[in-house]
């Protein structure tokens, strides 16, 4: 998991930051160590479940190969994406910020991987959850801390561009 | 330095590349608003609502910090990962920079000069005359990526390469155009040379990208028909050779077996797509520093006072010789 994790932050993190790196690495080894998912966060575990499926497409096939001759990273690619699609309604419902950082991730998946019509109603899907949770409107934020406003705002305009990019095509 | 929205000034890090696509897209964003959506039956605010949109582009050009701009980064020989990530993110932006000043001043060059009204003719003419130069200056750019393009290539990833084959692409449409409006004109040495450039970056990116592939297969025919049409030009005749169906059939299966990455209109696909048989073998692609025009400021274009050769261009005459094409092949 950790080549996946690595492989996701060389190949995509540059091009668009959807996940807050500090955040995101003490959660998964939280979940490494215990081997638990809290099912009340099903969003976070989203979250880390895409990053290993798109790390998995990234993955230097050679050193993964090498590394671990008996997986199947194009399998455990179907496998993760799967699970996140059957819980796409629940994760919805749980709602704020990681829904909307699972809608982009997914969305962007499906781009990237031949399916555009579904990348952008995932993507539509996103922009909804935005509205709902008013990640448009800085002045429904003044309870928040500066780190989680900071967030957001990085999100927001994550998904601004990416919908704009979509509007292009 | 960068300076961020709260006037403070900062050292560029490697998210500073976000906040500059950010600024970017708020700006492309008013492209698709106030001109793609709107009624084009008023030119004069079209033509006035461009040239804003222009300045804008320039003056977030012009605030790029050292950082994200690959004439400058050249000057470095630094192969740290920092280094490689930053001339990535140089290389999407600018991609994306010249590609939004197509989309931009691409509704201008459908403007039908003599059904203008007297008064306002002049004015527009000089505006649509600028807006075509931008058009062929912005694509010629895009094609000279490629001196900076290959020394990454690897590192881009599908996200990457598939966002800068669609730049490559829309670049690459543009030069086919203009090549196709006057298949004698001097442009057209300078269009193949650039056609050669972008085909070369997208088939080097196509084991990243289904739309890489998708366009240099486009790409390539368009090529094919812009050599044609100079040999029918310099003949004076039309080719009696038949032409075949390998484009069309190419481009319906890979959209019927969903593979088309973009949500392409089918129907603005096929009338690009003329499938002609020519062997005729690539040139030699000259790729040494000295042929590019750039000049380390890339970034400003010097289309201020426009070519006047452009007036005489009619680019409704390169649109329509890639749909005739296309009417040739459906009536065998």
């Amino acid at each position: 998991m950790d080549f996946l994790i690595e492989a996701y932050f060389r190949s995509v993190h540059w091009f668009m930051v959807m996940i807050h790196e500090p955040t995101f690495r003490a959660r998964y080894h939280q979940m490494a160590a215990s081997g638990i998912a809290s099912g009340s966060r099903r969003g976070q575990t989203a979250i880390l479940v895409l990053v290993l499926a798109i790390g998995a497409k990234y993955a230097r096939k050679e050193t993964a190969s090498a590394l671990f001759p008996l997986v199947d990273l194009a399998a455990m690619q179907r496998e993760l994406i799967a699970a996140v699609q059957g819980r796409f309604i629940d994760i919805m419902e749980e709602g704020d910020i990681e829904a909307v950082q699972v809608c982009i991730l997914l969305s962007s998946f499906y781009l990237y991987n031949e399916r555009p019509g579904l990348a952008f109603i995932v993507l539509g899907t996103g922009v909804r959850c935005a509205h709902a949770m008013g990640l448009h409107k800085e002045s429904m934020w003044r309870t928040l801390s500066i780190p989680a406003r900071e967030h957001r705002r990085r999100i927001w305009w994550a998904l601004f561009t990416y919908d704009r990019y979509a509007s292009q095509l | 330095m960068e300076t961020l929205d709260d006037g403070s000034v900062h050292r560029v890090n490697t998210f500073s590349y976000q906040r500059y696509k950010f600024r970017l897209y708020q700006v492309s964003s008013q492209i698709i608003s106030d001109i793609y959506t709107q009624d084009m039956s008023n030119i004069l605010a079209t033509v006035e609502t461009v040239r804003s949109i222009h300045e804008r582009l320039e003056s977030w050009a012009a605030s790029l910090p050292a950082e994200l701009k690959l004439a400058e980064l050249e000057k470095f020989e630094d192969e740290s990962e920092i280094s490689t990530t930053f001339r990535l993110q140089a290389l999407v932006l600018q991609s994306a920079y010249h590609n939004t000043k197509i989309l931009l001043h691409r509704p201008l060059l459908a403007c039908k000069i003599d059904q203008l009204p007297r008064m306002s003719a002049s004015a527009i003419r000089k505006a649509v005359t600028l807006s075509k130069n931008q058009c062929w200056v912005s694509a010629i750019r895009t094609s000279e990526l490629a001196q900076y393009e290959s020394r990454i290539r690897a590192a881009l990833g599908s996200y990457g390469a598939t966002y800068m084959g669609m730049h490559l692409f829309t670049a690459g449409m543009m030069l086919s155009v203009v090549a196709l409006a006057d298949p004698m004109s001097d442009k057209v040495l300078d269009a193949k040379h650039a056609m050669a450039r972008i085909i070369r970056m997208t088939r080097g990116l196509e084991c990243e990208s289904i739309l890489a592939s998708q366009s240099s297969i486009i790409l390539e025919e368009l090529v094919r028909l812009i050599l044609s049409k100079e040999m029918e030009a310099i003949l004076g005749e039309k080719r009696n050779n038949p032409v075949q169906a390998t484009m069309s059939s190419k481009l319906d299966s890979g959209i019927s077996h969903g593979n088309t990455l973009m949500s392409f209109d089918e129907s603005e696909v096929q009338s690009h797509t003329i499938p002609v048989e020519l062997n005729q073998a690539p040139g030699a692609i000259d790729t040494s520093p000295s042929y590019f025009t750039t000049d380390g400021n890339d970034l400003q274009d010097q289309v201020s006072t426009g070519d006047p050769w452009w007036d005489g261009i009619d680019l409704d005459n390169g649109i329509s010789t890639m749909q005739q094409g296309k009417a040739v092949l459906t009536s065998d």
